[in-house]
């Protein structure tokens, strides 16, 4: 692990910098791929060294794509804010908890066809009834009980997964 | 949280809480969910995982939940235009998008989901289709794969997973040829496999002949009809014969035929929800047998009553094959 880091950390740093084009952020993000690999090693889980630089770039492009999408996600927020003008501030911790939570649903549901994520927002989140979310989509209310009872599995999977992780 | 949850309970809970959340439910169906609730404990577990999903909205007050929901859907529409956006892109010329060509160079990780890609499987999906010339084209679980015919070639390019491909007769007589990341292999009247993991490509040819060219190194090989091989980037591997289990996955069964173990389970963890994975200790055992991909419970038992190996579930989410 340390000839890893030691031959090929500038590398991967270099790399995710040419992508993302901040090198503090190709910092942090390096950082933190190594650190996957070592909780993958911790874990027992095999880790492919043949190329190790291709093994570092793909656990690297998942973290810039991470990081791409809560920037994403962030932009879709505050223009959704700015274009409501009546809306509450939120106070800036408020705001990084809405923030996080946003981020989470968003990891959540993907993956989902497009109407059974709706069907689950407009359900969920927005606490609108089932008959208004069925003529919203153009759907039978049957339909949208389909799809939200495919999403709640979905999730309810992910949660599962996640204790089973965290059993061991 | 201990012992068995299965997918069947979890969604049976999903299918109550839907129920119980329209409108105010009637006195009979509250009835009928309790004693559902009563039946078993897997029950509860599961109704506790379906509303933990609820308890991560928690956190937004109602005034930011319509706000919420928007910036959400914004998003996802984004993402959406994004991806057509890029699609298109590659459609017009891939040639001078020289980050794009860097980002497909290597094999993409299944977290991606294979969005991008024109066919792909998820978890325990298996996908057949028939391409514009007639070629039958199969995705076993967890696959994605872009199909590009223009007028030089018909080409496809497996992102990752496996696929089973019977070419047809080509009116304009051009190549087939399927991209991985470790080469390029050409087909002529054939029908053929191809499993990508880990940087090894692997192909097993079932009729006809298929020409195996290295992408690093160039090395080129002709594979005859029941004959396979491994092979990287760098290097062409051993001539072997042809596993019967690059075709039968088709008809939802696993042929091992002196399989390793850990081969066998990791094929298996791709038609299971969860972790499903081998003590590297016996991952070499030599495993022959018929497993059914669709009933991947029974798949286990029957491993675990050939073989000196234990069956380890912690939860029904993270099992694990051991030695007995």
């Amino acid at each position: 692990m340390h000839r890893l880091y030691a031959d090929h950390h500038g590398w991967l740093q270099a790399w995710i910098r040419r992508r993302t084009g901040c090198s503090q952020r190709a910092a942090d993000l390096a950082q933190d791929t190594f650190l996957r690999v070592l909780s993958a090693r911790a874990k027992g889980i095999a880790v492919y060294l043949e190329q190790p630089r291709a093994y570092l770039a793909t656990i690297a492009r998942g973290l810039v794509v991470d990081q791409w999408r809560r920037q994403q996600l962030e932009q879709a927020w505050l223009d959704t804010v700015a274009a409501h003008p009546g809306a509450v501030q939120a106070s800036p911790e408020h705001s990084a908890l809405i923030l996080e939570t946003l981020h989470e649903v968003d990891a959540m549901l993907r993956g989902l066809p497009g109407k059974v994520r709706r069907a689950f927002l407009l359900v969920q989140l927005e606490g609108l009834p089932h008959r208004v979310v069925a003529s919203q989509l153009g759907v039978s209310d049957r339909m949208v009980k389909k799809y939200l009872a495919q999403a709640l599995v979905h999730c309810a999977v992910l949660e599962a997964e996640l204790d089973g992780l965290l059993v061991e | 949280m201990s012992g068995k949850l299965s997918y069947a309970s979890l969604q049976q809970a999903a299918r109550w809480y839907v129920l119980l959340q329209d409108d105010p439910p009637s006195a009979q169906v509250q009835v009928q969910w309790l004693q559902w609730l009563d039946q078993h404990a897997e029950h509860r577990a599961a109704w506790q995982y379906v509303q933990r999903v609820g308890k991560r909205l928690a956190p937004l007050q109602d005034e930011d939940r319509q706000l919420a929901t928007r910036a959400l859907e914004v998003h996802g529409e984004r993402q959406l235009s994004r991806r057509q956006g890029l699609k298109s892109l590659v459609i017009l010329g891939a040639g001078t998008m020289l980050g794009w060509g860097t980002w497909r160079g290597t094999a993409l990780p299944r977290w991606v989901d294979g969005w991008r890609a024109d066919y792909s499987t998820g978890t325990a999906q298996t996908r057949e289709t028939v391409l514009a010339d007639g070629t039958h084209l199969w995705l076993a679980a967890i696959s994605a794969v872009d199909a590009d015919y223009g007028q030089a070639q018909r080409r496809l390019r497996l992102h990752f997973g496996e696929i089973l491909v019977d070419t047809a007769n080509d009116a304009a007589n051009r190549p087939f040829v399927v991209d991985t990341g470790q080469g390029r292999l050409r087909a002529a009247g054939t029908r053929f496999a191809v499993k990508q993991w880990e940087g090894t490509t692997q192909l097993n040819v079932y009729r006809g002949a298929v020409e195996i060219c290295t992408a690093g190194s160039g090395e080129r090989r002709v594979l005859e009809a029941g004959q396979r091989m491994a092979f990287t980037h760098r290097a062409l591997g051993e001539v072997a014969t042809a596993q019967t289990a690059g075709e039968s996955w088709v008809r939802h069964v696993l042929m091992a035929d002196d399989m390793p173990l850990g081969q066998l389970v990791e094929t298996l963890s791709r038609y299971r929800h969860g972790y499903l994975g081998c003590d590297p200790a016996i991952a070499e055992l030599p495993v022959m047998g018929a497993f059914p991909l669709d009933d991947t419970d029974r798949a286990l038992r029957l491993l675990a009553a050939a073989l000196p190996v234990k069956v380890q579930r912690l939860t029904s989410w993270w099992i694990s094959v051991e030695s007995a």
